[in-house]
């Protein structure tokens, strides 16, 4: 996925910066940064088979306690 | 007909696509075993009750989207707490739909890398978001001819021809696996139906037609129940708990003396649909980020958000292990309560602040503004 990201990237720079820096689009541009900047984050990360970074799908883990009372009163495994 | 905007008819069929795309091939309900058509039933309400909230929001406030609307109605502050986590939801859901694509793909095409099949079904996605909401709507309204003629055989060959219906009965023998099944199915594919939410502020006719909308739903949920009586009459309810697509697994089992490889040609319908659900989440969340951080253009994000789409189903679900872990145990329970609460919020702000703008003892700063 690293080096898709990369494509990305340039499809982004190729399309967008041009507009961006002409209409002076700082809000959008801190955005889309950001949005590159994380995701590439994370493709470094698969591509180093490293886990530095925390895996979003932790958040979903604090409402388990919740399901899982549910299930228990429901009688379901 | 101008370049953002649609009509009814095309939100309904885009609907229709959503909720067929998310979980026609699977059976979230599958828990309920022989009821399942049962929890799809009770879980329809649950679908109905958030659509109907955003069609009356979106009636309140004619062409703002509801994080715009969230904003006004509960101020900045909350709005975009809760914008961020509606946000939030729109992007999960965009990730699980790619995942389930990819993974679908895969058996199909088992050669292929999945960071591959990403790029490439993100990278055709934004090009259709590039070109437009007009542009989708109208593509859909293609498309879904071609669906419906795949949807019905798909349902009517196995049902006449491998279908046990005994396998129904007895009805209701374990009324709380109907009731989980039902809050299963509930979140998924109707409560999805809140990402709908970005699309209607584009809706022109909503006031008059918005019973087209209804229309479409409800061909939705007979498809789903007619989905859920096949799968349960043809894998009964052990093997349909077992498989991970039991659709795919009910035309599998269709053989013809000489027409062999049915369920190939079912295939179509699948990626037409699933291709669909990865298409308005994506659109969606890229509509929500635009309005969340009050930008002036969406087009600018199509590509960053679409990489973040792309890569993230690789980490959030390395291991169809982990997805289950997800998919079974917490984002039921995470995607609900977000998708019931989130709407009902801005309603009850929304009819409050109705209700204290026709007061008039009503001295608030605001509501004073509004009188000048």
């Amino acid at each position: 996925m690293f080096w898709f990201s990369i494509l990305f990237m340039l499809i982004f720079v190729i399309l967008e910066i041009k507009h961006i820096w002409q209409e002076k689009m700082i809000k959008e541009l801190a955005v889309s940064l950001f949005l590159l900047l994380i995701s590439f984050a994370y493709a470094l990360e698969l591509y180093l088979n490293t886990h530095f970074l925390p895996n979003p799908n932790r958040i979903l883990f604090f409402i388990k306690p919740i399901g899982d009372i549910f299930m228990k009163i429901m009688g379901m495994k | 007909m101008q370049e953002n905007t649609i009509n009814s008819r095309q939100f309904g069929i885009l609907l229709l696509m959503l909720i067929l795309g998310s979980a026609f091939i699977f059976v979230p309900e599958g828990i309920a075993g022989r009821d399942t058509w049962l929890a799809t039933i009770i879980a329809s309400l649950a679908g109905l009750y958030v659509l109907s909230v955003i069609i009356i929001l979106q009636k309140i406030f004619p062409g703002m989207s509801i994080i715009k609307i969230s904003t006004q109605v509960l101020g900045k502050p909350l709005g975009f707490i809760l914008g961020i986590i509606y946000t939030w939801l729109i992007f999960f859901i965009a990730v699980l739909y790619l995942y389930n694509m990819t993974t679908f793909l895969l058996i199909i095409f088992p050669g292929l890398s999945d960071s591959l099949l990403n790029t490439f079904i993100v990278l055709t996605i934004a090009y259709v978001i590039y070109n437009g909401l007009n542009s989708l709507s109208r593509l859909s309204e293609i498309l879904i001819w071609i669906v419906l003629a795949l949807v019905i055989p798909a349902i009517a060959i196995p049902f006449f021809t491998i279908a046990e219906i005994k396998s129904l009965t007895p009805v209701l023998s374990n009324i709380k696996a109907v009731l989980v099944g039902g809050l299963f199915a509930a979140n998924w594919p109707y409560g999805e139906i809140i990402l709908m939410a970005m699309l209607l502020p584009a809706v022109n006719d909503l006031k008059q037609k918005s019973k087209i909308i209804y229309i479409w739903f409800f061909i939705g949920v007979i498809l789903f129940v007619l989905r859920s009586i096949l799968a349960t009459t043809v894998l009964w309810e052990d093997l349909m708990q077992t498989t991970k697509f039991p659709l795919y697994e009910v035309l599998l089992l269709i053989r013809f003396s000489t027409f062999q490889r049915v369920e190939l040609f079912f295939f179509i319908m699948w990626s037409i649909t699933n291709f669909m659900a990865v298409l308005l989440s994506y659109q969606s969340l890229v509509l929500a980020l635009k309005d969340l951080f009050s930008l002036r253009s969406h087009k600018t994000l199509i590509i960053p958000a679409g990489l973040a789409i792309a890569v993230f189903p690789l980490i959030m679900f390395p291991s169809s292990v982990e997805f289950l872990a997800v998919e079974s145990f917490a984002a039921h329970f995470h995607n609900i309560i977000i998708q019931l609460l989130y709407p009902t919020i801005i309603l009850a702000a929304a009819k409050i602040k109705q209700r204290k703008s026709r007061n008039p003892l009503d001295y608030s700063p605001e509501m004073s503004k509004t009188a000048k």
